[in-house]
């Protein structure tokens, strides 16, 4: 061939891979030897080519060395692998970000009541909570919550039980009303506060408590491992009686502890006759009742019609006491704040088997 | 920008970062050039795995002197003829041996420059049309070997047509590549 023409791109690579008979492949090499540039230069680039293809067809090393190599690098570094955002992703990372900050602000700060809250059980006869939407009272029944600032009431002949999160309870008996104050936890552990305006509440504090307050006009029982019961009479003056365990009690000027069976008086800040002097001790201690059955038969407070406004005081001014649980239900007369059944087949008399024997002990 | 499209300084300095894809993408580039380096001097498949993970080792560690380093390729052929020799030190015989492949073999940067034009063509492959892309797939790219009577039925073409299509192919291979500084 001339030195002026040249090969074929076909020729050449046929050449290149050996394709060409003896004869052509000579005639062709001396061609490239004469000095012919384009050919020459076309060679090399195909030559180039070709043996880049060959280098992708040579080995890997095996899989578990290649994974061994890749480990060490996370074992050295030890970097989390980072997330490499598309740039359409970010607005919707970010308005979901928001979102849930938006929502944990309004669960946990704006609207903090119905985060935790109580639930009612046992509910007999007629159970209201205050509605202040509507400012009226709404009947309420079994498995229904009850959150923080609520107001709940029990009528005549009608008990409830409410529940808390950490496992403490208040046993509502009749014509009896309750604000649920606080309801919070820290650490794990429970803080309680109820305010009692009417009637008595049987309250039994658990395991994770960390204070359980019953607050009256009068005073405060506290406690954080007590089985009590606190009742507030016609004339205002409150009770508490511990049935298991220890109770604080205070008032604006004095605290004291009491202990299982003992029960003490706040007395009423409206009843001249049983404020205390000066110096004298704000609180009025009741020994431990006896446990005869007649007990029960002398307690004489008998609210009638609404709680808040109907109680007929014809009670003593130091009356026996007796637990909440173990007061008759069935005498209309002589009916006392709690309706909770201490017939044959009531367990507890208050629907609670952790009261069973206390309250089995009271209904003796 | 994909970080295949990375550069090796960038691929070293996103491994200093702690970017582990970075790194992945490091090791798939050059892994092929270690392995087969090491199987060149005369290395069993076993022993070449082990040369690999040695010099993958000594890559981790140095990575931060490595950033200046004008071909990781052919520091990379380096390394793993030393740690092929280091395998061997114990050997006499097999040390001359290795000393006389390594003496006629390609030097580091010619080896690591195969390898970089490899990456080029690959490139420049992928951005070929069909029925280029077909049929130099099944030339020389796809690992079965096909005759040509099998490759022509399967594209359905010719048998006669498939010499004069593949130099048109590659003269359109050729010609990407060129724009691209081969």
């Amino acid at each position: 061939m001339d030195k002026l023409e040249h090969y074929s791109t076909e020729q050449l690579i046929d050449y290149l891979e050996g394709r060409l008979d003896d004869s052509s492949s000579a005639e062709l090499s001396q061609h490239l030897e004469s000095g012919c540039m384009v050919c020459n230069d076309a060679t090399t680039t195909y030559r180039r080519m070709l043996s880049a293809i060959e280098t992708l067809h040579q080995k890997s090393p095996s899989y578990s060395a290649h994974k061994k190599v890749i480990q060490a690098y996370s074992d050295r570094y030890a970097s989390k692998p980072k997330i490499r955002w598309q740039p359409y992703l970010r607005p919707a990372f970010i308005s979901f970000t928001v979102l849930v900050l938006i929502t944990f602000v309004f669960l946990f700060n704006l609207n903090p009541s119905v985060v935790y809250a109580g639930y009612l059980e046992n509910v007999t006869g007629q159970v209201e909570m205050f509605n202040p939407t509507t400012g009226s009272w709404d009947s309420i029944s079994t498995g229904q919550s009850v959150p923080v600032d609520a107001t709940i009431r029990t009528l005549t002949e009608s008990k409830a039980t409410l529940k808390f999160p950490g496992g403490e309870q208040t046993i509502l008996g009749s014509n009896s009303e309750v604000d649920l104050l606080r309801l919070t936890q820290t650490n794990g552990l429970w803080e309680i506060t109820l305010e009692l305006m009417n009637g008595q509440t049987e309250n039994q504090t658990a395991q994770d408590t960390d204070s359980f307050s019953v607050r009256t006009q009068t005073g405060i029982a506290h406690s954080d491992n007590a089985h009590f019961v606190m009742k507030i009479f016609s004339d205002g003056s409150a009770e508490t009686r511990v049935l298991e365990g220890q109770v604080e009690v205070r008032t604006q000027s004095q605290s004291k502890k009491i202990h299982s069976g003992e029960t003490t008086i706040f007395p009423s800040p409206n009843s001249s006759n049983l404020l205390p002097d000066k110096n004298e001790d704000y609180f009025e201690f009741v020994p431990k009742p006896s446990t005869e059955g007649s007990e029960t038969e002398e307690m004489t407070v008998t609210p009638t019609g609404t709680p808040k406004d109907n109680f007929k005081p014809t009670r003593t001014p130091t009356p026996r006491i007796t637990p909440i649980s173990s007061i008759p239900t069935n005498s209309s007369e002589n009916s006392t704040n709690s309706d909770i059944d201490c017939s044959p087949g009531s367990s507890d008399g208050a629907g609670n088997s952790e009261n069973a024997s206390n309250s089995d002990k009271a209904c003796k | 920008m994909k970080i295949s499209d990375y550069t090796d300084d960038e691929l070293v300095s996103h491994c200093i970062a702690g970017q582990q894809s970075a790194w992945e993408e490091l090791i798939a580039r050059y892994e092929k050039l270690i392995y087969s380096t090491a199987l060149r001097t005369g290395l069993a498949p076993y022993e070449a795995d082990e040369v690999f993970q040695n010099v993958c080792m000594i890559l981790l560690k140095e990575l931060k002197q490595l950033r200046k380093t004008k071909s990781l390729g052919a520091w990379l052929v380096t390394t793993t003829r030393r740690e092929c020799w280091a395998l061997w030190r114990k050997d006499k015989a097999k040390l001359e041996e290795l000393d006389e492949k390594i003496a006629s073999d390609e030097l580091p940067e010619e080896i690591a420059l195969h390898f970089e034009d490899a990456k080029k063509v690959l490139s420049a492959f992928k951005q070929l049309p069909d029925p280029c892309h077909k049929l130099l797939w099944r030339l020389y790219f796809d690992e079965e070997k096909s005759s040509y009577a099998e490759i022509a039925r399967d594209l359905n073409i010719p048998p006669n047509s498939i010499g004069p299509t593949r130099s048109r192919c590659l003269e359109k291979l050729k010609t990407i590549l060129i724009s691209k500084q081969f």
